[in-house]
């Protein structure tokens, strides 16, 4: 009588045929994807960007830049021009929807992405001004002396 | 002449005299409103030290761009950036 020698892995694999005879494969499910638009800005025009998501680098691409098949959720970003200046922005990617991203790498100066105090004044024509109303306008702010 | 559309600017001055900044208004012609600030309430509120500094608040309330001394050329290039977005 023949003595029959089946290894274990041979008898896992027949077990996991056997298992799934008659029913179809196990599917894996493919995670939800959007994708986003990083625009990098800078006083002066930013040819090339570098681009990491969630600390994954993309390397080298030109400004602005899309990145495609990004799965759903908060992500990370950091972004550089070619002389190593960099921010970080976090952005939302929805289902097959596009966010932009504008991440700006300017910094020049303290206080750079701080939200403005608020403040309200009086100006020299009786004008009320209140920074708060002025929401949805892009405001110059300039502080002098004049004697 | 404020050459921005859908942005605008105000001119915070730390002068004494509110006449004086009448007429310096009047002879410059500048189209935007100057505030008096002798007391540097908004000076301090900003930790403005040196007068000629200049900021950009997005329209989201956000400062994108503060510096001391008036560099033209690049606080309207960030003016027109940020009134393209």
């Amino acid at each position: 009588m023949r003595k029959l020698a089946i290894s274990g892995a041979t008898l896992i694999s027949a077990l996991m045929f056997f298992q799934h005879c008659g029913n179809p494969p196990p599917v894996v499910p493919t995670p939800f994807t959007g994708s986003i638009r990083i625009l990098a800005m800078d006083t002066a025009a930013i040819r090339n960007i570098s681009v990491l998501v969630d600390d994954v680098n993309y390397g080298l691409h030109p400004n602005p830049y899309i990145l495609n098949s990004v799965v759903v959720g908060v992500h990370k970003l950091f972004v550089a021009d070619e002389s190593g200046t960099g921010a970080s922005a976090v952005v939302e990617v929805l289902r097959e929807q596009r966010s932009d991203a504008t991440v700006w790498l300017l910094s020049e100066g303290p206080y750079v992405g701080r939200i403005a105090p608020r403040f309200t004044a009086t100006s020299i024509d009786n004008q009320v001004i209140d920074l708060q109303q002025l929401r949805g306008k892009v405001v110059l702010l300039a502080f002098f002396e004049h004697t | 002449m404020w050459p921005f559309t859908g942005g605008c600017a105000i001119g915070v001055d730390c002068a004494s005299d509110a006449a004086a900044l009448r007429i310096l208004r009047s002879e410059m012609n500048l189209g935007y409103p100057l505030v008096l600030d002798d007391r540097k309430t908004i000076f301090s509120l900003y930790e403005v030290g040196s007068a000629s500094t200049y900021l950009i608040v997005d329209a989201l309330g956000v400062i994108r761009y503060r510096k001391v001394e008036f560099d033209q050329r690049t606080i309207f290039s960030q003016m027109r950036m940020l009134l393209s977005q």
